[in-house]
């Protein structure tokens, strides 16, 4: 029997800081049930109408000093994709 | 009669009287700054004017003026406004590709029947490769401000009756209307947010509303220049990305007076942390001024609450009705307590403002009264008469800041402008706003009119609907409207025939694409979606559809939905 504890996530990776970061952020800004909040979920019914999309750009640069606009937002399907875009942008 | 002077007197004057010791502090980031002292802007706008003449341009005309957020909005407009020419600003963000920018510009340049627009390089490389055509001749600012000489200028022969801006309703793709603003009404509401808003020659504004609005442009630039005051302002956008870089530059430059919606106070609520609050003074503050969407009582409160550490002096919370039609209509009078009134629930639903006596409450904010010189009547909307005391009516307004009427509208002004009462020699606006007054205090209660207000932003139901039924030949008539205690702000229904449809497509997958697409175009944080059958969607018996019955019955879950998602039960 497999260990399920064991098995890879999707990504081949644990979640980074980075992802649990943007869940966080998400469940913060309370716009939808924290039970639709996941790192599968796609990122447009996370509740990031434009106000909310320019406050995570700006948490986003407070917190890892990073320039980013609501169209790099838009090239990711969910909060998984969007921490390893990050995380890529980070580390070069 | 005496004429009032023009706005372009009214900032010769200022920057007569202030030089550049006075003027706009703009930050386009939180490090980046660009002073305009009122001198300079008197400078500028004499060359950009000398330009626009020389470009063969004539008192009256039209120019649209499409910019990158920034100072050049404030040399833009006292440019165009010196040669006696109208400003007609066109928001630029949201529009997508060079396409939507260019046909968003060249609906407005149509229906002001433009005479050439301005634009910048910014917004020229947006619109680079747009097929579309913008019906009138572009040119820079720079373009301008280089071919013009500031000595050269002489001041246009025009009047106070001279129509300065034109403000075309935003949102709406399908019917532009252009609300003119004469220089007299402008110079009136400078008047009227002097006794307002103590928007006066010691005032400093700060605020970042957009500019290419009347509330941004008339209380962040117009207003001060007119009256002698400070501006410190930033892009909307820096204040999306960070809501509380709002109140730290309030507390750095001492603001005076500052104006935002309620969504703009919730999410300084919601975002606050104790270290921010500790270093915050904002003991400066005479009026915040919240309008251009229903003032929250239970947001006023929580922010009081948050913010009181900070020194925010309860007395400051400003609540206000504006409207492009008539600029400041009502608010509460300096140095009272903003008053919030639980009327009976049961008789609000029935017409009737009356105190509650039980449980059964609904919390009202007063918007206080009208300033001098603003005359409002509480009006039935059918009869037009004179709605008795404690009965719920349509607001009309009569000032010296009323608009005209429409751009070359005869029609749409006739519907709203020029109303009689009877036993009274004044010429009302119709607002489309229901309200009434109990003890002195006015009161806002509704809309007649079915437009959606999300944080401030105007939607248009008809463009909502328009949108949803372009994505599939099964979908006809659609009523869209808010929503009411349910997750989504908006919600939508349908009419749907899948006779045509292949045998195995999905109403889920359906569902959810009307949904994706409707939450994408309109930047809606959710949507309630309701397919229903032919025929269902209430409508009057010329065939409009009904929105208001549409909402009451959907959401309240009376309609048979043949697929739905996101409605109640």
């Amino acid at each position: 029997m497999s260990d399920i504890s064991t098995s890879p996530s999707p990504s081949g990776t644990a979640d980074s800081p980075t992802a649990q970061w943007l869940v966080d952020r998400i469940t913060f800004y309370d716009q939808v049930e924290a039970a639709a909040i996941s790192l599968d979920a796609p990122l447009t019914e996370l509740g990031l109408d434009s106000i909310y999309a320019m406050t995570l750009c700006g948490d986003i640069e407070d917190t890892y000093g990073l320039e980013i606009d609501p169209t790099f937002l838009a090239e990711f399907a969910t909060l998984r994709e969007l921490a390893a875009g990050l995380d890529a942008r980070l580390s070069s | 009669m005496t004429t009032s002077p023009t706005l372009i007197e009214a900032l010769r004057r200022t920057a007569a009287d202030r030089g550049d010791d006075r003027g706009i502090l703009y930050y386009r980031t939180l490090n980046d700054t660009e002073f305009r002292g009122y001198a300079e802007l008197d400078q500028r706008a004499r060359a950009i004017a000398n330009g626009l003449t020389a470009a063969g341009c004539k008192p009256g005309d039209r120019a649209i003026v499409a910019l990158a957020p920034g100072l050049a909005w404030a040399d833009a407009l006292y440019g165009v406004l010196y040669a006696g020419m109208v400003f007609v600003p066109a928001p630029t963000a949201g529009y997508g590709d060079a396409d939507g920018l260019a046909q968003r510009l060249a609906g407005i340049a149509r229906a002001g029947e433009a005479a050439l627009v301005i634009t910048d390089p910014t917004i020229t490389a947006v619109l680079e490769g747009t097929t579309v055509d913008l019906g009138a001749p572009t040119v820079t600012l720079s373009e301008l401000a280089e071919t013009g000489t500031a000595s050269a200028w002489t001041a246009p022969a025009i009047d106070d009756d001279a129509p300065a801006v034109l403000f075309f309703t935003s949102g709406s793709t399908g019917d532009p209307k252009g609300v003119i603003g004469t220089h007299r009404g402008l110079t009136a509401t400078a008047h009227a947010c002097e006794e307002a808003f103590q928007l006066d020659a010691d005032a400093t504004v700060v605020g970042w509303a957009p500019l290419h609005h009347a509330m941004g442009l008339l209380l962040q630039v117009v207003v001060p220049a007119t009256n002698g005051g400070s501006a410190v302002l930033t892009t909307t956008e820096q204040f999306q990305r960070r809501p509380l870089s709002w109140l730290q530059l309030i507390s750095t430059h001492r603001g005076t007076v500052t104006v935002a919606g309620n969504f703009a106070y919730a999410l300084c609520v919601q975002f606050a942390t104790d270290e921010q609050v500790a270093a915050l003074d904002l003991s400066s503050l005479r009026a915040m001024v919240t309008g251009s969407e229903p003032v929250r009582p239970e947001t006023v409160s929580a922010f009081l609450e948050r913010f009181a550490p900070a020194g925010l002096d309860p007395r400051v919370i400003t609540p206000a009705l504006g409207m492009t039609e008539a600029m400041v209509v009502s608010s509460k009078p300096a140095d009272a307590e903003f008053v919030v009134r639980p009327v009976d629930t049961a008789r609000l639903e029935k017409g009737e403002l009356v105190p509650a006596e039980n449980e059964a409450a609904t919390p009202l904010v007063s918007v206080g009264r009208p300033p001098a010189g603003v005359h409002v009547a509480i009006v039935d909307p059918d009869t037009h008469e004179l709605a008795p005391e404690g009965t719920i009516g349509e607001i009309w307004v009569s000032s010296a800041a009323v608009s005209p009427g429409y751009f070359r509208r005869p029609d749409a002004t006739a519907e709203t402008f020029g109303f009689r009462l009877a036993d009274d020699e004044h010429s009302y606006m119709r607002s489309g706003d229901l309200g009434a007054y109990l003890d002195g205090e006015l009161y806002i209660t509704g809309r007649l009119k079915e437009l959606i207000i999300l944080r401030g932003r105007n939607v248009y139901p008809q463009d909502i609907e328009a949108a949803a039924a372009a994505l599939s030949p099964a979908f006809g008539v659609a009523a869209a409207f808010e929503l009411e205690n349910h997750d989504a702000p908006v919600g939508i229904i349908v009419e749907y025939d899948s006779t045509d449809l292949p045998e195995h497509h999905d109403a889920d997958q359906l569902l959810d694409l009307v949904s994706r697409e409707l939450v994408r175009k309109f930047s809606l944080p959710s949507i309630a979606v309701g397919l229903v059958r032919p025929g269902a969607v209430p409508r009057t018996a010329t065939g409009k559809v009904r929105r208001q019955p549409a909402r009451a019955l959907a959401g309240r879950r009376q309609i048979d939905f043949l697929h739905a998602s996101g409605f109640a039960q």
